[in-house]
């Protein structure tokens, strides 16, 4: 058990309304094994029960839990405690967008840019009936790394181009739209590249990683972004 | 003729509207619901997993306005965190049949299942897992491009005779969460309205018809009111009753409660499956299929220890049995280190094999357990998994409200929360996603039929909201000595020990008693957020005060059931009892207590045999 | 003020990385020629002076200019849009910045178009 400090952001927006909020520090003991949500947790049930943020499954498949750890965003569910490397361990909401509350962040500007990009499969040929459409493993491989994003919304949060242009679709957007391009039952690219073919769309990333860095899934956005730009470039040469 | 013909002309319609203007202003005056948070909607789907979002789906494509209430974004709902695959007889690398299928689901369930719903959902099976695939869900392939199923326990060959089959439809280990995605991908493409972060408290029910929910919104704080012709409730399961569970944190038994405080029946709540491989301590699962692929289990003296109690299917036997035959090992000193732990060894698989067909199992493995299963056993221990009882339906998912045969007219339940019951005693893995799957769109279907007859809207009760709006407030002012979190920290320690793997009457009675006292100083309480934006704090009350409701029937089931049957193993009442205990226990709260009745397992091909594997 | 719409950024994004390509070929090609790498040695205008007033080296130091004022300006554009967030203000620093463009490229051609040794 050793004696940790954290140091969380708080807001409530009946008390706080018009600060930019406060930090509140919690001196707990940490267990071996704990993640920072068990932290969390452990803070909520047994120190301060006002303290707000999200969680569901604690086993980084939801996304629930997207927070800024150390500087750093990830899923508090899925980062050990004594990984961190320090005795102080500060909490912030995800940046870039709205606080709720504490560390519960407004993502419906997030999900609006994954509805933009017609986030589902189109297909106007009908499947065959009573059956499966064929696909090839090799085909199937091409959505590896692209298919396994659980929206937690780090990548987003963690992208200056987003900080700065809030219509900026985003890598977790991008990713999505090239999930289904690269899918080969997908027919869907005429309409979708209408959305991403933007100057807050696709073009609009500069590279710089971010994304790549902050993704706990380990998923890399960047490179998606730079697929979809090369599948338009082949359309329109 | 729909078979919902005779309901055409029992509702009162006000020029196709809902409310005349002075029932409206007098529900206006109950406190705290304003005449804006009264939403109206054809069908209101409560919660939005595999089976509340495949409901609404069905619902949607035929036209209908249907609003979907979750307390978590959908896609973070927990039918995400399944992994190994979901079962049908698609026969796309080995010979399988949907006979089969159904025998083996029916032997899974220790006979306790109905025969008839079982068979319905093992023939819809392989249609569900191809529209799924029309939807876009990314199955993992075989060479030819079908398809990829794997090995999953309790799915043999040859009605239970043969070797394991390769049955389960799989998505790498992730086959939960792309079945998710992919139905909330529909639901967007068709336009399901979502409200997300809302709190369902209370059913509107009266004069056995259900006529929509209140619900609490978590972001802004209030109390709405949905008032809608078809209710169905997909809330999922209770696992957060127990200390070591695989569930999410959002598990904790809202629908089936709000079911039981309607005055309504819950059934076979005393089987509760134990998943023999949680991370130890976590209680994070590790999918079976680790198993599937050809892991094994090892006690402290490196021995797989399943030669001893199912020598053939060794550890891909049933989950109740391994679960039991690791807590005999457990009992007998055999834990890994004395402790209540046993080791789940991969390493004979190989690195490429493990890093291709199991990549998940060995993330969580390395994040949680800390553990790399390349080179080293994982740490794992029996953990609460699936509830396979709950809210008392029919085979077209309509919620009876004797149990029996009466449908609450207006209401539908599918998926964990609900029990048609096609997993009896204990529910064989794979079988969890396929049963909210295709209940979940039967559902959707029994909707539809329902609402091409029935055009309009009843008014609603005045006094609809009161007692939620009475709950909220109480908790709000409550400034007792009692924390909740202490309360349920009780709760789920004790039911872990007492009402888990094995059970005993001394045992559960001391939890019964443990549950009553807990159920006092719950009227104790106090919360430390009293304000209305996204208060968490009163949503773990609420969901406290749930979860005690359904712990006192899971332990009144379990003590009133003196057999051992699937899931439930009462140690002090061996073998199982076909004469007596053949039968779905149904439980109603009284104010006496739990009051119980009975109904028949429904048996159509496959006579009740001596379930071994 | 607007601004006439042009496609998404497909060309912007395009000719930024053609120029990017083409001025890393220059440069090198100007660097090795003008300090005659690998030798060295001194920089004078008699050395300069007759190559430049060939019509291979204007229409090189033309291409040299057009690319750099593209992919610099281009950059700023670029930036511009990043953090200017009124569309009026866009538009003003968009035309602003064609105007420096075409200042800089007209002082530019003056310069290396009539050259005489």
């Amino acid at each position: 058990m050793a004696e940790y400090i954290f140091r969380v952001f708080r807001y409530d927006p009946e008390k706080d309304e018009g600060t930019r909020g406060r930090v509140q520090e919690y001196k707990i003991g940490v267990e071996r094994g704990w993640t920072v949500l068990d932290a969390l947790n452990y803070i909520k049930w047994h120190v301060d029960g006002s303290l707000a943020y999200r969680r569901a499954c604690r086993h980084g498949i939801c996304g629930s839990c997207g927070m800024t750890i150390n500087g750093k965003n990830t899923i508090a569910c899925e980062q050990q405690v004594a990984d961190l490397g320090t005795q102080v361990v500060t909490v912030e909401p995800l940046r870039g967008f709205r606080v709720i509350k504490d560390l519960i962040v407004d993502m419906e500007p997030f999900y609006d840019k994954l509805y933009a990009i017609k986030p589902y499969l189109i297909a106007y040929s009908d499947p065959p009936t009573d059956k499966e459409r064929l696909q090839s493993p090799e085909d199937r491989k091409l959505l590896d790394g692209k298919y396994e994003c659980i929206l937690c919304g780090c990548c987003t949060s963690s992208c200056p181009t987003y900080w700065a242009d809030k219509e900026f679709l985003g890598p977790n957007a991008l990713m999505k739209a090239a999930r289904f391009a690269v899918d080969s039952r997908d027919e869907g690219w005429e309409e979708r590249v209408n959305a991403i073919d933007d100057k807050h769309g696709v073009w609009r990333c500069h590279t710089i990683f971010n994304c790549v860095e902050a993704c706990p899934k380990e998923l890399n956005a960047t490179r998606a972004i730079v697929e979809l730009r090369r599948l338009m470039l082949k359309g329109r040469l | 003729m729909g078979k919902f013909e005779g309901y055409r002309g029992t509702f009162r319609c006000v020029d196709n509207r809902w409310l005349g203007t002075d029932e409206a202003k007098e529900l206006h005056e109950v406190e705290g619901v304003e005449l804006h948070n009264v939403h109206e909607h054809d069908a209101v789907i409560v919660g939005a997993g595999l089976a509340g979002m495949y409901a609404a789906l069905e619902v949607k494509k035929a036209g209908f306005d249907v609003a979907v209430l979750t307390k978590v974004f959908p896609t973070r709902s927990h039918s995400g965190a399944a992994q190994g695959g979901i079962a049908a007889a698609l026969a796309n690398l080995e010979e399988d049949h949907i006979e089969w299928h159904f025998y083996d689901t029916v032997k899974g369930s220790d006979f306790l299942g109905d025969q008839d719903a079982i068979e319905l959902m093992v023939r819809e099976a392989p249609l569900v897992i191809f529209e799924y695939e029309h939807m876009g869900v990314p199955f993992s392939r075989t060479p030819e491009g079908k398809i990829m199923q794997r090995y999953f326990g309790g799915h043999v060959k040859d009605f239970g005779r043969g070797k394991p089959v390769l049955r389960a439809c799989m998505a790498a280990d992730r086959t939960g969460h792309v079945l998710l995605h992919t139905l909330w991908e529909q639901c967007v493409k068709l336009g399901v309205r979502f409200y997300s972060e809302y709190y369902v408290l209370s059913l509107i029910i009266t004069d056995g018809h259900c006529q929509g929910v209140v619900a609490w919104d978590l972001i802004n704080g209030g109390i709405h009111v949905f008032h809608a012709k078809a209710t169905c409730f997909a809330t999922g399961g209770y696992g957060r009753a127990y200390k070591i569970t695989t569930n999410s944190h959002a598990n904790t038994a809202d629908g089936v409660a709000m079911v039981l405080e309607a005055g309504l029946p819950l059934e076979d709540m005393e089987f509760v499956q134990f998943h023999p491989t949680g991370i130890a301590k976590q209680g994070i699962l590790i999918s079976e299929a680790a198993r599937g692929e050809g892991g094994y289990l090892i006690n402290d003296k490196g021995e797989r220890f399943m030669e001893r109690y199912a020598p053939d299917k060794m550890e891909l036997a049933p989950r109740d049995i391994i679960s039991r035959s690791m807590w005999t090992e457990f009992l007998e000193g055999r834990g890994i280190g004395g402790e209540r732990v046993i080791h789940l060894d991969l390493r004979h698989l190989g690195a490429d094999k493990i890093k291709e067909r199991l990549p998940q199992i060995r993330e969580l493995a390395m994040k949680f357990a800390g553990v790399d299963p390349i080179d080293e056993p994982i740490p794992i221990q029996p953990t609460a998994h699936y509830s396979m009882g709950g809210i008392p339906t029919d085979i077209n998912c309509r919620v009876l409200g004797d149990g029996k045969e009466q449908w609450v007219r207006g209401f539908w339940a599918a998926g964990e929360c609900a029990c048609v019951s096609v997993h009896g005693a204990n529910r064989l893995g794979t079988n969890s996603l396929l049963d909210a799957s295709v209940h979940g769109k039967r559902a959707g279907r029994d909707i539809v039929e329902y609402l091409s007859v029935v055009e309009c809207f009843e008014p609603l009760p005045v006094d609809c909201a009161r007692k939620a709006v009475d709950r909220v407030n109480w908790i709000l002012k409550a400034d007792g000595p009692e924390r909740p979190s202490e309360l349920r920290e009780i709760l789920q320690d004790n039911m872990y020990e007492l009402c888990g793997v094995f059970r005993n009457e001394e045992d559960l009675t001391k939890m019964y008693d443990i549950i009553k006292d807990l159920q006092k100083r719950y009227q104790n309480i106090h919360i430390e957020d009293k304000s209305k934006v996204f208060n968490t704090h009163l949503m773990e009350a609420l969901e406290l005060g749930h979860l005690l409701e359904v712990a006192e029937v899971i332990v009144a089931g379990a003590l009133n059931r003196t057999e051992c049957r699937g899931a439930h193993w009462r140690t002090d009442c061996p073998g199982r009892d076909d004469e007596n205990w053949l039968k779905h226990t149904l439980a109603w709260k009284t104010e006496e207590g739990v009051e119980f009745d009975y109904k028949p397992v429904v048996i159509t091909r496959f006579i009740p045999e001596v379930r071994k594997y | 003020m607007k601004f006439p719409r042009t496609s998404g950024g497909f060309y912007a994004w395009l000719f930024q990385r053609l120029t990017g390509i083409l001025l890393v070929i220059l440069l090198i090609i100007h660097f090795a020629i003008t300090h005659n790498l690998p030798k060295g040695g001194e920089v004078t205008y008699a050395l300069v002076a007759p190559r430049l007033a060939t019509a291979t080296w204007k229409v090189f130091d033309l291409t040299f200019l057009v690319c750099a004022l593209f992919h610099g300006l281009n950059g700023v554009w670029m930036v511009v849009q990043d953090y200017v967030h009124s569309e009026t203000a866009q538009a003003w620093i968009f035309y602003a910045l064609c105007t420096l463009g075409l200042v800089l490229l007209v002082l530019g051609a003056i310069t290396v178009i009539p050259f005489k040794a």
